[in-house]
């Protein structure tokens, strides 16, 4: 299936395209496919019930249907997330009978990720990262080399420090945003 | 662009490697969109997270629009017209592995453009030409590739995956080379030469993708060209465990390096290890500081679990309170190298730290406990210098550890071949205290 190939190589912004032109659900159907597994994530951390998750998911792609007609989505992946989120958010508030108005009436498209410039920096920057790791605390520098410079999954970190799975996730985390401080403290 | 698609799913049932995990975590730390979806579908049972998300996509695949009008259908049809023409030139590439709910549907609704793909006629470049908002930016340049022969198949898929993923790829790609500069100088070294070569054999090809490939910083193409030879070169992951002979106890921080290479990795904890060879029928190398190397082949694997089992006469490996080891900086090429060791062994020198340390008193009042790692030059000549805590806890428990590495045995320098080089040497030494 040859067309199947073409549809799996397409970006985001070209299958909106496709949608805008043809009004044929199937492009918007590819397009959310893409990220359904995604927004049924956000939707079970935020409303954490299978079936509300799964009707969230489904409003979502309706919702979706209509803006992306007369709006210009820039950049998808950030304004789904974003959208997803307040959806969740608008239901939990109507849920509890306090609000019922939507929480923002505007949705602020993020910038797109914007780290293509990380790589080249941290590569210019290797003693002062070596530095900064050294200036982490105990288990955020375990945890970071392994993850960084070892290239170790959360599940292998947890097996060999003996941290739980969650807290290996938040010393990396908070170890990669200490490294940025310090990096940029000191550039 | 669906790669990422089912990574949720397979991470949370457990059917990624490792390797895999890592890159899915790594973009989880950069993108808080996948970072929530994972802790929310970390919520529910893997099973049932799949079951859904196969429900999902099948509701979302039966949803029809209803605006379906006939100028919308002729736009529509042009508008296939372009999207055969990418299906055309995607042809020449090979790696599709995932499938979506919605193809089958979508493919028998498609049926048009299925005799055009197989050889696309001039006319149907002309056609979709003159109608200017049905061709996305995207597919114009991509004609003027297919139009070229189709004669060099096995050349073309190269440029594609640089042009399509390059951009995704950076953060991933120069955060691990950067890695293998701090870690391992020598790995980028043979990755980058593989590399160039097939940059021009690329550019003399296709002069226009020349421009797409070309990127403005010497960090950007060095990137881009790693990733090139990544993918020519099909590196091949062997993970496996390092276990004693004697006893079938794991072994920890056992070098395993890939001969001939720089490449070289080390055990964890659990004895596990887990290396990338660039090439088939190569010989893995394993050995540990002052023992008998071992030698195995891994001839033509892909993916392969290799468990060895080596002799350790000097093991005394369990539960190390102390361990020694020497750096890795083994050379690019053939070298034989036998790191820097102390003297008397080390089973000796870790039996002599564990006798000899005094916990210093203000750490013991603090009850300070930790593992501090000193790591300090060897010269050729076996002196030592420059000391360096790679791994401190204060409080004296540090000088604590180099003091007693000064006032400790002699140590033999690392030797390259037999010939005696400078090197670096590594001593972690654990502070705990009694009760």
């Amino acid at each position: 299936m040859l067309s199947k190939k073409a549809h799996t190589e397409m970006t985001d912004t070209e299958l909106i395209a496709q949608y805008k032109v043809t009004g044929e659900s199937n492009w918007l159907g590819i397009l959310y496919t893409r990220y359904s597994s995604m927004v049924y994530g956000v939707c079970l951390k935020y409303l954490k019930d299978r079936d509300d998750a799964k009707d969230g998911v489904m409003q979502l792609y309706e919702k979706l249907s209509e803006t992306l007609k007369t709006h210009d989505v820039q950049h998808f992946k950030s304004w789904l997330y974003v959208t997803a989120r307040n959806q969740c958010l608008m239901q939990l508030r109507s849920k509890k009978g306090k609000f019922t108005e939507e929480i923002s009436s505007f949705v602020v498209e993020t910038a797109p990720e914007m780290h293509l410039e990380d790589g080249a920096e941290l590569e210019t920057n290797l003693g002062k990262l070596e530095q900064c790791i050294e200036k982490l605390n105990p288990e955020q520098k375990v945890c970071v080399r392994l993850f960084y410079l070892e290239e170790k999954c959360y599940k292998d970190i947890a097996q060999i420090t003996g941290y739980d799975l969650n807290q290996v996730k938040s010393f990396i985390q908070n170890g990669k945003r200490n490294l940025k401080i310090c990096m940029e403290e000191n550039g | 662009m669906d790669k990422y698609k089912n990574d949720i799913e397979n991470y949370l049932a457990g059917k990624l490697t490792p390797a895999e995990m890592h890159a899915l975590e790594k973009r989880a730390l950069d993108d808080t969109f996948l970072a929530d979806a994972l802790e929310g579908a970390a919520l529910i049972d893997a099973t049932d997270f799949s079951k859904d998300i196969a429900e999902l996509n099948q509701r979302i695949a039966k949803q029809k629009s209803s605006t379906w009008l006939w100028p919308m259908r002729i736009a529509a049809a042009v508008a296939l017209v372009a999207v055969s023409m990418i299906a055309v030139w995607l042809f020449l590439k090979q790696d599709q592995k995932q499938t979506l709910a919605l193809q089958p549907e979508i493919s028998n609704e498609l049926p048009k453009t299925q005799p055009k793909i197989e050889t696309p006629p001039p006319t149907e470049t002309k056609q979709s030409a003159p109608a200017p908002d049905t061709t996305s930016p995207a597919p114009q340049p991509k004609k003027e590739i297919h139009s070229t022969p189709r004669v060099k198949r096995s050349k073309q898929p190269a440029p594609l995956v640089a042009e399509t993923k390059t951009a995704e790829q950076l953060p991933e790609l120069s955060e691990t080379l950067a890695d293998n500069n701090l870690t391992k100088d020598n790995v980028s070294e043979p990755a980058t030469s593989i590399a160039r070569e097939e940059t021009s054999k690329v550019t003399s090809n296709d002069p226009e993708k020349k421009q797409e490939i070309r990127l403005p910083s010497a960090n950007e193409i060095k990137i881009a060209e790693g990733y090139i030879a990544a993918v020519d070169a099909r590196p091949t992951i062997v993970t496996g465990r390092v276990l004693s002979a004697e006893d079938g106890t794991p072994l920890p921080d056992v070098s395993v390096a890939l001969k001939g290479t720089g490449v070289i990795t080390k055990t964890d904890a659990h004895g596990r290890y887990s290396i990338t060879a660039n090439s088939r029928e190569k010989t893995l190398v394993y050995s540990s500081e002052g023992l008998e190397s071992t030698e195995v082949k891994i001839d033509g694997i892909d993916s392969t679990y290799l468990p060895v089992k080596i002799e350790m006469t000097d093991a005394a490996q369990e539960e190390a309170a102390v361990e020694t080891s020497g750096m890795r900086d083994f050379g690019p090429t053939n070298v034989y190298t036998i790191p820097a060791h102390p003297e008397t062994g080390n089973r000796a020198f870790k039996q002599y730290l564990e006798k000899s340390y005094k916990y210093p008193k203000e750490a013991r009042d603090l009850k300070i406990e930790g593992t501090v790692m000193i790591e300090f030059k060897v010269d050729a000549t076996g002196a030592l210098s420059e000391f360096r805590i790679v791994r401190g806890i204060g409080n004296g428990c540090d000088e604590e550890v180099i003091r007693l590495i000064l006032q400790g045995a002699k140590w033999i320098p690392t030797t390259k071949d037999g010939t005696p080089v400078n090197d670096k040497a590594r001593v972690k030494f654990k502070f705990e205290l009694e009760e």
